[in-house]
């Protein structure tokens, strides 16, 4: 059988997780002790993937900048709040996502609810079932490949972009993202599942359709 | 194990987090099974191409910003 992937693609990601999940427990303590250094390095940290989320929701460069500063500036101004329960990065990813939702919330109309999506919620069955794994790697690598990926995932509704983006893209457990948002671990990964399955079935589309034009297919 | 099974399960098996018993029940059916084969790879590939293609930062301005700012409410919120 052939696959397409490094192995153990996954296995690192897990790795990462762990690690900074260290730095974060550093990170903490410092903040308790009064080192104003760790500030930097909480910020170092997390903003990258606090924006991805808030962009990933928002759609927007500049409110996405807005959301990471709010949810830095009010986690820490009440820092004395925080119990340590969760992680810190998993505290400010939930303020952040709480932050974006609100803005989310505004923007839309008031007769449409927060998870009745216009958007795709998830394909379940395949329809599209050629292997473009076999197309050259730099026909993935170019800018139409990268819109089409950006596209395919903000077409996917809120609750499936947002379970996607804090699994997938940022790497957290499936407790990290059951705790951000609030919802069961099962629904995190009936969610994660829909999603990927909607992502695959979109980006087959438009390789498999590349692959004919290549005479691959 | 039948396609629609294999499907149903397709996430976890990528993990690494089915029960020892259906992760071999699925190996075994992707030996035989073209489809699944390429709904696994094409899969997996969506997923690796969503990470390498989702790595949007924030500008080293806004950045450096914002780290002046939270040590000021840092500040003002252990005070």
């Amino acid at each position: 059988m052939r696959t397409c992937l490094p192995p153990l693609l996954f296995a690192a990601n897990i790795i990462g997780g762990m690690e900074k999940n260290e730095a974060d427990r550093e990170i903490y303590e410092r903040l308790r002790a009064g080192d104003m250094d760790a500030c930097g390095e909480c910020v170092v940290l997390h903003s990258n993937g606090l924006y991805r989320l808030a962009l990933r929701l928002l759609g927007d460069e500049s409110e996405a900048e807005d959301v990471v500063q709010e949810t830095f500036l009010n986690a820490f101004k009440s820092i004395h709040t925080f119990d340590g329960r969760s992680s810190l990065g998993t505290w400010l990813f939930r303020i952040a996502y709480n932050n974006a939702m609100m803005r989310l919330r505004k923007k839309k109309p008031a007769t449409v609810g927060i998870d009745q999506s216009i958007y795709l919620d998830g394909e379940t069955v395949p329809r599209q079932l050629f292997d473009w794994c076999c197309l050259p790697e730099e026909d993935f690598l170019s800018g139409e490949a990268k819109n089409q990926i950006n596209e395919a995932i903000s077409r996917l509704s809120e609750p499936l972009r947002a379970v996607f983006t804090l699994r997938d893209i940022e790497g957290l457990s499936t407790a990290e993202v059951a705790q951000i948002l609030d919802i069961s671990e099962s629904a995190v990964k009936v969610r994660l599942h829909r999603a990927r399955l909607a992502l695959r079935e979109q980006l087959a589309g438009y390789f498999t359709e590349w692959a004919e034009r290549r005479g691959l297919k | 194990m039948s396609c629609e099974q294999f499907r149903e399960i397709l996430s976890e098996y990528i993990d690494g987090e089915l029960p020892e018993e259906h992760q071999e029940s699925a190996a075994a059916h992707l030996q035989t099974c073209l489809d699944c084969q390429a709904l696994l790879n094409t899969t997996r590939k969506t997923l690796a191409l969503a990470r390498q293609h989702g790595e949007a930062r924030l500008s080293p301005e806004f950045r450096a910003a914002l780290i002046r700012k939270v040590q000021a409410a840092y500040r003002s919120g252990v005070r």
